[in-house]
């Protein structure tokens, strides 16, 4: 039985206006992910990869076509209802970590519980339990300055975790560190996609994680280039 | 609560802008409350040497009085208002006088005068009047025709003290009043609160004279804080229960004075806003720049479902937390400075001297209000300036945000 869909984006564009010269970022991109998956956007840099992550995310909004997620239509919301959304249904990890510099490691992740207004007791446990989980049970009370670009993306990834959403966007998670750290990483990733059974969307031109992904969808000149996923489906046709 | 905790963490990030803008904060906060105590210091010591050279912190006259003057219009029971005064506790001192115009002679020379009855011991509790004396000696204790002349009046009839000249005026029962009088003392030109053809008398001789029985025309006040003078004249009134008596403070009898003053310490505000003004434009710029610094962290915040409305509240409790620790640092740093004004004050580089007190040095005057006014001030204005930058920072779209560097 196939699961639910989390992501069903429907011909969605985008285009920057600069003055007069318009500036296609996305053509027509038709995109459905559904739950568990692990999926790699993948093209070179310009291709629209974060463009798209962008609107997935309602970070930005399309010029046209209609995005799903976790069943809602997001073109209709408020910035307001975008911003709940956003608290209650995604997890970001981003290229530069994006910590908050004077919140401990521990308060970093316990933010977006906060947030949602989970109670005391239940934070803690669940900060705590996805600390150990990443690696840094006995790091809580240090700051983001304290650790290593590894261990800060670590971080940046329990935040993402911490609440449970439908889905994780990360935009070049791996981009800052060294190649061995940024394997370790993808592979803790998987692990708790895997165990958890958690949405991954990995925008990336990082070949290991392109390889590391189950899923990849090519992007080039802001059009979907490959899809690894029809591939199969047309192979079993 | 993390957003107190995340805003107070903020304020130290940068610890050298944060000193520096907390020193200016502090620094306008010592400067505002230095400027307004020697303000309140020395328009105290002004309001004391006026109001003790006549006036008094407020006077009671008959009902009309104030408005039209007139020799009929007197305070007919003052044993009864005495007695009522003697009990407030509010009330230091009080004097009776009475008042009349008359024409002096002296020889050949002819001029109007103003009469003045008081009671010289009661004088003596509440006013200055006897160091305003020139030459002689002051009104004597009994009733006598020994009386203080002003120096207008002595110039205008020729008179030196022991000299005598005669009084003319009408008696309150429509006779003529009529008796000669010696020059006991002679009131200085400068400074003294008796400008014009003034002559004092006991206040019994001046009755005898205008035949007004025990009456009086008017009560001097003296409150133990002439800053409640307006508070205290109204209790004043109220103890006396007299329609037929209206009390008032210097404030209202003294209208063009009161009025001159309030105009002089408006331009002092003027000064403390200019300052303030300064002190602001540095917290916008801190503020400014700290948003600008920070503008990729709230588009993380927002990023993660953080409502506008907690990111804006971010950055007023920076201010609002910075603001307070500085206005915290600038009151003990005024309240030395304060006490060491209120002590020692600012010399005055012309001292003046006016109703028989010499006025030489400028002192604070250490009050609630020398701490309160600047607090107040720093924090609305710092809060002012921070709206901005806050809702700058609360309307940052995330995308864009997050691609600044």
């Amino acid at each position: 039985m196939e699961k639910e869909l989390v992501i069903e984006a429907k011909g969605v564009t985008k285009t920057y206006e600069e003055g007069e010269v318009k500036v296609h970022a996305l053509h027509p991109v038709d995109l459905a992910l559904r739950r568990g998956e692990f999926t790699a956007v993948a093209g070179p840099s310009g291709s629209g990869k974060t463009t798209l992550l962008n609107i997935i995310s309602g970070l930005d909004k399309p010029t046209s076509g209609k995005i799903k997620l976790a069943g809602r239509e997001m073109g209709a919301m408020t910035q307001a209802e975008l911003s709940d959304f956003r608290r209650d249904h995604i997890g970001f990890i981003f290229q530069a970590y994006n910590l908050i510099p004077v919140l401990t490691v521990g308060e970093n992740v316990e933010y977006v519980l906060l947030l949602r207004g989970t109670g005391a007791g239940e934070r803690a446990a669940r900060v705590n339990r996805i600390l150990e989980e990443v690696g840094l049970g006995g790091k809580k009370n240090r700051f983001p300055s304290q650790l290593s670009g590894g261990q800060q993306q670590r971080v940046a990834i329990a935040r993402a975790m911490v609440s449970s959403p439908d889905i994780i966007l990360a935009d070049e998670p791996t981009a800052n560190l060294d190649s061995a750290t940024g394997s370790a990483l993808m592979d803790m990733m998987r692990e708790l996609n895997e165990k958890r059974g958690m949405t991954f969307l990995f925008s990336t031109h990082d070949a290991m994680i392109m390889e590391k992904s189950k899923r990849l969808v090519t992007l080039k000149d802001g059009r979907v280039d490959s899809d690894s996923a029809a591939d199969k489906a047309q192979r079993h046709d | 609560m993390i957003i107190f905790r995340m805003a107070l963490r903020n304020v130290f990030r940068n610890r050298r802008r944060s000193l520096l803008t907390g020193l200016m904060m502090a620094g306008g906060f010592v400067l505002f409350s230095a400027t307004l105590g020697i303000s309140e210091g020395t328009y105290g010591s002004i309001i004391d040497m006026f109001t003790r050279s006549r006036t008094g912190h407020a006077q009671a006259h008959a009902a009309g009085y104030l408005e039209r003057p007139s020799l009929y219009k007197a305070i007919k029971d003052l044993d009864r208002a005495g007695r009522v005064l003697d009990g407030l506790p509010e009330v230091e001192a009080w004097a009776p006088r009475v008042y009349a115009p008359s024409l002096a002679f002296a020889g050949s020379k002819t001029v109007g005068a103003q009469v003045m009855g008081i009671d010289p011991a009661r004088e003596r509790k509440a006013m200055r009047l006897e160091g305003q004396l020139a030459e002689g000696a002051f009104v004597p204790d009994r009733s006598s025709p020994g009386v203080v002349i002003s120096a207008r009046l002595a110039s205008a009839l020729a008179l030196k003290t022991g000299d005598e000249f005669s009084l003319i005026g009408q008696g309150a029962d429509g006779s003529i009043a009529n008796d000669n009088f010696r020059v006991a003392g002679i009131l200085s030109a400068s400074g003294s609160a008796f400008e014009g053809p003034w002559c004092l008398m006991h206040i019994d001789k001046a009755r005898e004279f205008l035949a007004l029985g025990n009456r009086a025309h008017e009560i001097a006040l003296v409150f133990t804080d002439y800053r409640k003078a307006r508070e205290d004249a109204a209790l004043a009134a109220a103890a006396l229960a007299d329609p037929a008596l209206d009390v008032q403070p210097w404030q209202v009898t003294e209208k063009e004075f009161y009025q001159a003053m309030l105009l002089d310490k408006k331009g002092g505000d003027i000064t403390n806003y200019v300052i303030m003004l300064i002190v602001a434009i540095g917290v916008l710029n801190t503020v400014l720049m700290s948003v600008l610094e920070r503008t990729r962290e709230y588009g993380v915040l927002k990023a993660l479902g953080t409502r506008p409305a907690s990111v804006f509240l971010l950055i007023m409790a920076e201010v609002f937390i910075l603001t307070l620790v500085s206005c915290a640092a600038g009151a003990l740093g005024a309240l030395g400075l304060n006490h060491y004004l209120a002590a020692h004050g600012i010399p005055m580089p012309t001292p003046i001297s006016y109703g028989g007190v010499r006025f030489t040095v400028m002192l604070s005057a250490v009050t609630a209000g020398t701490f309160t006014r600047p607090a107040l001030t720093v924090l609305a204005a710092a809060l002012a300036v921070g709206v901005f930058p806050a809702l700058k920072a609360a309307r940052i779209t995330p995308v864009k945000a997050l691609s600044s560097r």
